[in-house]
């Protein structure tokens, strides 16, 4: 069964939820190779020295959980309490896990949240904080503040019939003229207090199989679309607390945004740093950028249906 | 030809302006975003600024750039080369241009 995600085939023998299915066309390049592994091998085979640290992951409360070590030679080693360490070479093609055991959250959801993304973006892609489902011919990208609105927005469109595309970061590549989006796994991930605005988990159950709980919500795998597809909008949610109505408008891109918007700031290779502006300032020629206006209170569907009405 | 400057004005560079290779640019609609790979700054242009530093790319020499630029704007070469002295003062401040010893 060929598998895929951001871009990339996914080979070996580890299999990642939402990730199975034929593919359209990938990066030329060979997969990555997911394969289990134990935290003292993956120690035992790091390098002693010669490393730093090139990105930390926290909490919404500052706490580190997390971090990432580059080694010139011997690639990446990531550490992420509560999931696991999970070792990656330079070019992306191998990626070996070892989970913690009994966690509350499944370790696969680390490699789908921080792992792929990394890896497409050592592959050259470039990644951006939001989710996307297919909206006529194309993609239409959503993105929000942290607690935002921004999956339970997804979740209403994918309600309305919209396909999933990705769910928290969207993979982008520069091809031609257009900016395609690169289909994420199909899961995604909403909140206790998401899922009742979706009108409960009855109604949340028409997306997929039942939903595997984690802490603060549940994790469920859903049907997407298996190619990438051209970007079409850039839709920015704001929900405030002075909005009277819901109203979407198209405005200039600001580029603080859209770099601002970079689901990994950490990585600052110059080639990187040169693709991401590269890819920023195609999308504000090309895509338009939708702020999506909105009282804290709006029912996700009319949200939803503004954004199918604009996109 | 001198220029109407001021003494605490800066002087239209003589030498040749140029873009460092460390430095990528990139136009979006309402600025320009300067990039300096090297130190990972990001540093914006507004619209008429952005327009300067295109001319100055395209004829590496000033006095020229700002000629380009009062005929595309219809305004008083004058005032263009102050602004555009100024802006190059400023942008080789930061390391964004590299200006060439005109000797």
């Amino acid at each position: 069964m060929t598998r895929h995600a951001f871009g990339l085939e996914l080979g070996g023998p580890l299999e990642i939820p939402g990730t199975a299915g034929a593919p359209g066309p990938h990066l030329a390049a060979p997969p990555l190779v997911l394969e289990p592994a134990t935290r003292d091998e993956l120690r035992a085979q790091w390098p002693a020295g010669g490393d730093r640290s090139v990105a930390r992951l926290r909490t919404g409360t500052g706490r580190l959980v997390g971090r990432t070590l580059q080694h010139p030679d011997a690639g990446f080693l990531m550490r992420a309490e509560t999931f696991g360490t999970f070792a990656m070479d330079r070019a992306a093609t191998r990626l070996r896990c070892a989970p913690v055991r009994r966690s509350p959250w499944p370790w696969e959801r680390y490699v789908v949240a921080q792992a792929l993304p990394f890896a497409a973006l050592l592959r050259g892609l470039e990644v951006m904080h939001a989710g996307a489902v297919k909206v006529g011919d194309g993609a239409v990208a959503l993105t929000a503040p942290s607690h935002g609105g921004k999956s339970t927005l997804l979740g209403a469109m994918l309600l309305r019939g919209a396909t999933l595309v990705a769910d928290d970061v969207v993979a982008l590549e520069a091809v031609g003229e257009d900016l395609l989006v690169h289909p994420g796994p199909g899961l995604v991930s909403l909140r206790a207090e998401g899922i009742e605005l979706l009108g409960g988990r009855q109604a949340v159950s028409k997306l997929g199989p039942p939903p595997r709980p984690v802490p603060g919500g549940s994790w469920m795998e859903v049907e997407r679309h298996p190619g990438p597809l051209p970007l079409r909008a850039f839709v920015v949610l704001r929900r405030e607390a002075g909005a009277r109505e819901i109203s979407i408008e198209r405005l200039p891109p600001d580029p603080r945004l859209l770099l601002g918007s970079t689901f990994n700031a950490a990585w600052q290779e110059p080639a990187r740093l040169s693709r991401q502006l590269d890819v920023c300032a195609m999308l504000s020629r090309a895509v338009p950028v939708l702020h999506l206006h909105a009282p804290l209170d709006a029912p996700p569907g009319e949200l939803a249906a503004a954004v199918e009405a604009a996109a | 030809m001198s220029d109407d400057t001021s003494p605490a004005d800066p002087a239209l560079p003589t030498g040749k302006v140029r873009v460092p290779e460390n430095v990528v640019h990139r136009s979006f609609e309402q600025e320009t975003v300067l990039l300096n790979l090297d130190s990972g700054q990001y540093h914006g242009l507004n619209a008429t600024a952005g327009k300067m530093l295109a001319a100055l790319e395209e004829d590496g020499d000033a006095a020229a750039a700002a000629q380009r630029v009062a005929d595309e704007f219809g305004v008083d070469v004058a005032m263009v080369r102050a602004d555009l002295a100024r802006l190059c003062d400023e942008l080789a401040g930061r390391g964004l241009v590299v200006i060439d010893d005109p000797r």
